[in-house]
């Protein structure tokens, strides 16, 4: 495979070498059957050490015991970077979003007492903390109301000194020309911004959206379903500074899903996009709960 | 200033019906607007004092009152502005035409009528023609908003009225066809409040606008080019929509192909909750889709049946019937077809029940452990028993939500079949149940004690 990866680069050696999500699948299940028990990791050292693979790192989701083995492992392995979901809600509140993610403050910390360089991934938790949230405005911008939401997100990250990168999808030439003016160059969070994030987070957290990033995994719904939009658009109304009335939501709901027959009440419950779901969402209960909170609204529009 | 308070007069009550189908967003407007139509030809109190008063006042609804007529006298001047057309004469003789196609008409009417076709009895009428046109255009049920024959249907009657005013002179319609107009004449001959020809009338027709300097044989071609004209529109229309529909098809991008769902053999149609007795509503219903316009459920179509022509169905193809909606559909409706059951719960009124069709379910033909069907019924009264939909029938109030969310396509693997009345069920108390089990033999032969009030268990 790594061969392949060289040829298909068209060079000799790589210089950050990764394994993704360590803990995904457990540490019993999957990292050591994967990465041990075949040598692979052993492997991939003395790739390093013959100056193909530059930088040997990995990035860690899931299993609490993947990325601790891998710390104790320290001295042996030499880890050169390790990439992290790290942003100004999982900083305390991981547990919160994923009952299995470690909280970062702790995956940092390990890391810097390690000396191991870090990189980010999430640091706007796949746009949520990028997009108009009133909580999240409500706190921030008196603080710096010139200043956007992804720019609060990406100052977070650049606050903590053992941060080498931070890893951040930009669709559009306007998110690469902010996220450059952000860091050039950084100002790091004062002590009174970083109490205004962290009651941004608590806020966040009540407001108990769904963690869907629209990354379509779902997709295609054999029943033609448009689950994106349904969970986007009840985030929306989550995130609102006040909710709108029912014929407003009901309104905005034609206009997030056109078409009748792609709306949360033709779910029929088969399951089929649940395993699909990085994020782990119980999709078809979320539709189940949104299609009730519809009758509702239709109801009310009634009376 | 006369003629101006006429027109005035006129135009609001276009525009009032108009809107009673439509709708204006104020709610206490909206509960009102329908008695406009309680005036209309439709078997209500209203329209008999109108008929009382005919013998009186003459054809004062044809010229007043009558959205058809006053719209037909809309397009005569929008043709000749300048030109004062009689457009409706009580008094002068007819041709002998004439009298053959209105009497004609009217007794189709009531044959119709009396031999159980009272849809398309109806739809013979100005009001039903109207109605169903404006619920057809501007109503918001999406079953007659699509291109389909009911939107034809609907709209159809009313397109061939208004060519014949455009085409013909005067109110076409009025003098020769409507029968509701004949049935005025007949009461109207010695009306007192009426335009007069005096004893010297020799019928000469200079009252009337001139004919038109062409032959007949002249005309005919003239007709059926402007109805080619048209024909030609609408079939451009369909095409241009198909055309739009095919190209949202190959754009859009991750999401399956969906289709809507076929509408299922009944074993007998879905009344409307509310509605009279099937015979009665048959005869009762003008067919003027007020109801179907009203619908919040968006579950109401017109029948395109010969026996019930344009009478409102159940068509749970865009939506069902609301446990919330307090009888929309009864409350507009002008005719006394459908009745308000006022505070009685949607949960206690069964129009219908379910049915599920085993071979076209999705756990039969997919092997997908589906449970669209029961996660949806606002009852509870369809539960999966190891898999199966069952229909629990005491429950089951024949809404149609099921029907609504089956993902089986052509056809959904569960829909409703109908009653022939809608079934009041009033629930027992739990006394009561209690009082009746004690009664009951422990192995008692009779029926279940909540079966003695159960309207809920259909026969076959």
């Amino acid at each position: 495979m790594f061969e392949d990866s060289l040829r298909f680069l068209r060079t000799d050696y790589i210089d950050n070498y990764l394994l993704h999500a360590i803990g995904n699948g457990g540490f019993e299940g999957a990292f050591k059957p994967r990465y041990l028990d075949n040598g692979a990791l052993d492997w991939c050292a003395e790739l390093r050490a013959a100056g193909r693979i530059r930088n040997l790192g990995f990035s860690y989701h899931g299993d609490p015991k993947a990325f601790d083995w891998c710390l104790a492992h320290h001295d042996q392995y030499r880890w050169d970077f390790c990439q992290i979901q790290m942003n100004y809600v999982d900083w305390k509140h991981a547990k919160a979003v994923n009952a299995r993610n470690l909280d970062a403050e702790y995956l940092y910390n390990a890391l810097t007492e390690l000396k191991i360089p870090v990189v980010i991934m999430e640091p706007l938790l796949g746009g949520r903390l990028a997009r108009y949230n009133y909580a999240l405005a409500k706190e921030l911008a008196p603080l710096d109301p010139e200043a956007s939401l992804a720019k609060w997100a990406m100052r977070f990250c650049g606050t903590y000194p053992n941060v080498m990168c931070v890893l951040s999808g930009m669709t559009r030439t306007e998110h690469i020309r902010e996220n450059i003016a952000t860091f050039s160059p950084l100002k790091p969070c004062s002590a009174e911004e970083l109490a205004a994030l962290e009651r941004a987070a608590v806020a966040y957290l009540g407001q108990k959206t769904i963690p869907c990033n629209q990354c379509d995994y779902c997709m295609p719904c054999p029943y033609g379903l448009d689950i994106p939009s349904i969970l986007t658009f009840r985030n929306k109304i989550l995130t609102a500074e006040k909710p709108p009335t029912a014929k407003e939501a009901l309104r905005d709901y034609a206009r997030a899903v056109p078409e009748e027959l792609r709306r949360a009440d033709h779910c029929i419950g088969c399951n089929r996009c649940k395993p699909h779901c990085p994020q782990m969402i119980d999709i078809p209960a979320e539709l189940a709960a949104i299609d009730k909170w519809i009758d509702e609204l239709k109801d009310e529009v009634l009376k | 200033m006369k003629k101006t308070l006429k027109i005035l007069l006129a135009a609001a009550m276009v525009a009032g019906v108009t809107l009673a189908f439509v709708g204006t967003g104020v709610k206490a407007v909206d509960a009102a607007l329908p008695w406009l139509c309680k005036i209309q030809p439709a078997p209500t109190y209203a329209f008999l004092v109108v008929l009382l008063l005919t013998p009186l006042v003459g054809r004062f609804f044809c010229g007043f009152l009558c959205p058809l007529g006053i719209l037909q006298s809309f397009v005569n001047w929008l043709k000749e502005p300048k030109k004062h057309v009689r457009r409706v004469c009580t008094r002068l003789p007819e041709t002998p035409v004439q009298q053959k196609v209105r009497w004609t008409v009217l007794a189709l009417y009531v044959v119709l009528g009396v031999a159980g076709f009272g849809g398309l009895a109806w739809a013979l009428t100005p009001y039903s023609i109207f109605g169903k046109a404006v619920a057809g255009v501007a109503g918001h049920s999406p079953a007659i908003s699509t291109k389909n024959l009911a939107t034809l249907l609907a709209v159809g009657p009313f397109a061939v009225v208004m060519a014949l005013a455009l085409i013909g002179k005067g109110r076409i319609w009025c003098n020769f066809i409507c029968p509701m107009g004949t049935l005025f004449n007949l009461l109207s001959r010695r009306s007192l409040l009426c335009h007069k020809v005096g004893p010297g009338c020799a019928n000469c027709r200079a009252c009337f606008p001139k004919p038109p300097p062409k032959d007949a044989a002249k005309d005919a071609p003239q007709d059926a080019a402007a109805d080619g004209v048209t024909r030609r529109e609408v079939l451009k229309g369909v095409a241009l929509l198909a055309a739009a529909e095919a190209v949202e098809k190959t754009t859009d991008g991750g999401l399956a192909e969906v289709s809507l769902p076929g509408i299922p053999a009944r074993e007998a149609s879905v009344l409307p909750p509310g509605a009279a007795p099937r015979a009665t509503f048959g005869k009762l219903c003008v067919g003027c889709g007020l109801c179907i316009a009203r619908c919040p459920g968006d579950c109401l179509k017109p029948s395109t049946a010969l026996k019930t022509f344009g009478q409102p169905e159940m068509d749970f193809r865009y939506g069902s019937c609301r446990p919330g909606c307090a009888y929309a559909c009864a409350k507009a409706c002008p005719a006394g077809a459908l009745r308000d059951l006022g505070s009685l719960p949607k949960r206690d009124v069964h129009v219908g029940y379910a049915v599920w069709t085993r071979e076209r379910c999705l756990r039969e033909t997919e092997g997908v452990p589906c449970t669209a069907c029961s996660r949806k019924c606002p009852y509870g009264a369809i539960h999966l028993v190891e898999g199966f939909p069952v229909v629990d029938r005491d429950r089951c109030t024949g809404c149609g939500a099921c029907e609504h969310v089956c993902p089986a396509r052509p056809l959904p693997a569960i829909h409703v079949t109908g009653f022939d009345r809608p079934r009041v069920v009033e629930p027992m108390r739990a006394a009561e149940v209690a009082a009746a089990l004690a009664r009951e033999p422990a192995a008692g032969r009779t029926a279940s004690p909540l079966g003695r009030r159960s309207a809920a268990a259909p026969r076959g």
